[in-house]
């Protein structure tokens, strides 16, 4: 058994206490692992978690011998059924059973049913043994063997929805009066498949997901026995994201605990998980408020940097909007929310943050995204996409964007009226850009006075120059001081100028903007060159380009600049110059 | 980097999963579930896990001996894989049921790999339940779907699901430049692979690679409304393709069927070009970050954000309806006389 010795030298190799994982010794000597969810399965009615309705009625008909002949456990994946069922047969043939009804678990008989040897106990997968074929052999079985011991004999069929039609009517009438000491468990998690005349013949305990609370104290138990270094805020994630499954969170927990060495922390958990950070959503939050698309596409970039996957997150903001939705409208959000404190702290400040049309909105596009996740699309193109539509409404034409525009304009004017608007209490990391709301955009006029500008309009100068004034906007709330950008910057800033002047200007202005590059930086002034001569005449005569252009800009620069326009190469360029940047069709 | 990294040593990408992996080898769960998109290396990490884990050598994985050398082969007597190729009924679930209750042949445990386990039916999956949940000591399942929701919930939850991402292009470059493949080259193979390590590896030796870029990234500006015109344009594109497709002859199998995907899966790259070209209009007009850095911005602004996204969405659509069997050329026609501005 060379193979076996090996085996061992891995073990070694990696040694338990390094990896701190369950396993125990089997008798061949081998060295088996269990999964954590076997390892703990429970073995008495108290250990089932989340489930005392049905274990505590269980418990006492054992107790006070009042068995029911066939009973359908029905409920979620992960919630306890076969486990139940298991735990049932035990009750029933425990030697030294406990006044309450639970088995002792080292007698015999139940050592005998935990390791899956028992004579009484015959646990049927239901769903690879499904013809009618294997239910009248399992009849058979049921009439005319007698139990060993004088115990009850109990038949799990785990997986009964699989049975076939007919091996569901083969079974109807053992079901409905097995010999005495016959006592079977329908274990299913879709009940409704099962015949109706099946149903009625048994007695059904329905499970229930099981609250992230108790998954998380039940998670705490196990990983204190598996010695594994763990805190509170993980342990509820974990739980979260089981879906009140307690299988998949012990499944969850162990590959949490495997990648961190024993350490189960908030990090372990969205690296295992490929979850965002904690601060993805308050900076999605931060981005739809100020509708800032920029910050929302820099947010994908950088969760798929880290390596983040995109369809959870996708699904986890469906989630989290959805919370966000019902802070809005349930004033008692802990009693209806099974979420810790930071969570609910989370959704209600974001509530304050978004008017209830906008969180409607999310919750539709994020769901949407989902589904065509799911359909195959590809991630980070699908979740762009979201991105731009959840932070411009504009930009999508369907009546949910229209109100969300509406809503954001009423609240506009009424917290803020024009002479004195509040920046908002938030301090936030990206520059508010530039407001363009279409409703609120002027394209055609600046909305400010033109302060006197420097115009020269003598056509043979080789650089003309327009002094735009610092923009006025009356809601910046503080003078912003002169800048010197570097070329450079300049350059990095110019294709976000570009595209955004293409709104402000206004299309007569734009047909004479759009063929122009950047040319210098000359002390604050940005000097664009243009490449055809008519051009530069019409926009130097036309000094409202320019202010609009000074602007943007310094709102992308952060401070003020002075634009101005002059002949690319310091030649005016014939106008009938093919142009060298194609159009668009 | 651990023995056990070594083995996935020319897998790109995925270094949280397959340090999660490496870790699992010594004590591994009952059951995997590989989740992600096609080409992101799903199956190549599957097959190296199973090499690890029916390897007789603790440390030294190299790939190198007889036991490795076997499983890659698929010839390992303990590593059964099931034929997903005409679908994954319950005769195949019932089989592997009975395999799974032998003892293994020579490896200290059993592998069953499922290469394409989103075929499998409702009632495979079923008939799998209690063998997946409580198999016996000395076998490991690995299932490999595209989505966890092409499985049944009670399987992946009997699983332990590892997500695979698509790869980060930069890594992606870094990966085709250390294989000895030239940077300029490596960038636009990674642009075009859209993040899956498979495809990026079968273009690479195609000089057309380039051009296939190009010319998809002109869609935007030449799709027309004009009936006529929307579909010699789709003939066009369709011709795009066989290039690519003929230089990735060695590395695509001669199978028709895997001709037939691997020419979906260039379309849908380059229908994703087209995506990615709309969302950068919309982004460069909302002052966001884009990614073809050499498309001309007065072009990109000739479309509105509105549109930009209307059309971005309808071109993913399409992406996804030609999995559906549909005459591509039509579905094609059809996209571009959508997109077109007039």
């Amino acid at each position: 058994m060379e193979s076996i010795g090996t085996l061992g030298g891995i073990l070694n190799l990696w040694g338990p206490a390094q990896l701190g994982c369950g396993r125990r010794a089997v008798a061949s000597g081998a060295v088996e692992y269990q999964a954590l969810y076997r390892k703990y399965r429970p073995q008495t009615f108290e250990d089932v978690i989340g489930q005392s309705h049905v274990t505590s009625t269980l418990a006492r008909e054992v107790a006070e011998g009042h068995v029911a002949h066939a009973y359908l456990f029905a409920g979620p994946r992960g919630t306890g059924k076969t486990t139940t069922a298991r735990i049932l047969a035990k009750a029933l043939n425990c030697e030294n059973r406990a006044a309450d009804g639970s088995p002792d678990n080292i007698c015999p008989s139940c050592v005998a049913i935990t390791e899956g040897h028992s004579l009484d106990v015959m646990e049927m997968d239901a769903a690879s043994h499904n013809s009618v074929d294997d239910i009248r052999e399992m009849r058979i079985s049921v009439t005319t063997v007698a139990s060993a011991s004088g115990a009850r004999r109990v038949f799990i069929l785990d997986e009964a929805h699989m049975l076939s039609k007919a091996a569901g009517n083969a079974l109807l009438k053992t079901l409905e009066e097995p010999p005495d000491g016959v006592h079977f468990v329908l274990a299913t998690t879709e009940p409704y498949k099962l015949l109706d005349t099946i149903r009625s013949r048994s007695q059904r305990f329905d499970f229930h997901t099981i609250s992230i609370e108790s998954l998380a104290a039940h998670l705490g138990r196990i990983s204190d026995l598996e010695g594994y270094r763990s805190d509170a805020v993980a342990l509820t994630a974990v739980a979260r994201h089981a879906l009140g499954s307690a299988r998949d969170a012990l499944s969850l927990l162990e590959q949490v605990a495997a990648l961190g060495n024993g350490v189960v922390d908030p990090t372990g958990v969205n690296r295992a998980l490929g979850l965002a950070d904690g601060d993805a959503f308050a900076t999605l939050v931060d981005a739809i408020d100020a509708q800032d698309a920029k910050s929302a596409l820099e947010l994908v970039a950088r969760l798929a940097s880290e390596g983040a996957d995109l369809r959870r997150f996708v699904s986890e903001a469906v989630g989290f909007f959805r919370g966000v939705f019902l802070a809005h409208y349930a004033p008692n959000l802990a009693e209806i929310a099974d979420e810790p404190a930071e969570v609910l702290h989370a959704w209600n400040q974001a509530s304050e943050r978004l008017p209830a049309s906008d969180v409607l909105r999310a919750v539709d596009i994020m769901g949407e995204s989902l589904i065509k996740l799911r359909e195959g699309r590809e991630e980070r193109l699908m979740l762009e996409l979201a991105m731009i539509k959840l932070t411009r409404p504009e930009t999508s034409s369907d009546p949910a964007a229209l109100q969300a525009r509406l809503d954001r304009l009423e609240r506009r004017v009424s917290a803020n009226p024009p002479e004195s608007r509040d920046p908002g209490p938030e301090v936030r990391s990206a520059p508010e850009p530039v407001v363009t709301t279409p409703a609120e955009r002027s394209p055609v006029d600046p909305p400010f006075d033109p302060p006197p500008a420097f115009v020269d309009e003598s056509p043979e100068r080789p650089m003309e120059l327009v002094e735009a004034a610092a923009p006025l906007d009356a809601g910046e709330p503080e003078a912003r001081s002169r800048v010197e950008p570097t070329f450079a910057q300049f350059e990095a800033a110019w294709p976000a100028l570009f595209a955004g002047l293409r709104d402000l200007l206004g299309a007569r202005r734009w047909a004479l903007f759009r063929e122009t590059e950047p040319a210098a930086v000359e002390g604050s002034t940005l000097v664009i060159g243009v490449k055809h001569d008519f051009h530069l005449r019409a926009l130097v005569a036309d000094d409202s380009t320019a202010k609009i252009v000074a602007t943007r800009a310094g709102d992308l620069l952060g401070g003020d600049v002075a634009v101005a326009f002059r002949a690319t190469d310091g030649e005016a360029a014939p106008v009938a110059a093919e142009p060298e940047v194609p159009c668009g069709p | 980097m651990s023995d056990q990294m070594r083995l996935f040593g020319d897998v790109v990408g995925h270094q949280r999963v397959l340090e999660l992996l490496a870790r699992e080898v010594a004590a591994p769960a009952n059951a995997y579930l590989f989740v992600g998109a096609a080409g992101v290396g799903k199956a190549t990490v599957a097959r190296r896990f199973s090499a690890l884990l029916l390897c007789p050598e603790a440390g030294g994985h190299t790939g190198e001996c007889r036991s490795c050398r076997r499983v890659m082969s698929a010839a390992h007597p303990d590593l059964i894989e099931p034929d997903a190729r005409q679908g994954l009924g319950v005769d195949q679930a019932r089989s592997t049921i009975h395999q799974a209750s032998l003892s293994p042949v020579e490896a200290a445990r059993k592998v069953f790999l499922f290469d394409d386990a989103g075929t499998m039916t409702d009632q495979a999956a079923n008939a799998l339940l209690k063998t997946l949940e409580e198999p016996t000591a000395t076998s490991v399942f690995v299932l490999v779907a595209e989505f966890e929701e092409q499985l049944p919930t009670t399987v992946a939850s009997r699983c332990r699901t590892i997500h695979f991402g698509r790869v980060g292009e930069p890594m992606l470059v870094s990966a085709l430049v250390e294989r000895g493949v030239e940077e300029a080259q490596a960038r636009v193979v990674a642009g075009l692979a859209g993040g899956r390590p498979g495809l990026a590896f079968s273009l690479l030796h195609s000089d057309a690679a380039s051009a296939f870029r190009q010319q998809w990234l002109a869609v935007p500006s030449r799709a027309s409304s004009r009936p006529g015109e929307s579909f010699r344009l789709a003939a066009e594109m369709l011709a795009t393709v066989e290039p690519l497709l003929e230089d990735a002859g060695e590395e695509l199998p001669k199978d028709e069927r895997m001709r037939r995907r691997g020419r979906l899966a260039l379309l849908s790259a380059g229908l994703e070009l087209v995506a990615s070209w709309y969302l950068d209009a919309a982004a460069v007009q909302l002052g966001g970050p884009i990614r073809n850095k050499d498309v001309p911005l007065a072009m990109l602004t000739s479309v509105t954000p509105g549109d930009a996204v209307t059309r971005a969405e309808r071109t993913l659509d399409a992406a996804v309806d030609l999995e559906a069997n549909l005459r591509p050329q039509l579905l094609l026609a059809d996209l571009f006389a959508d997109l077109a501005l007039d």
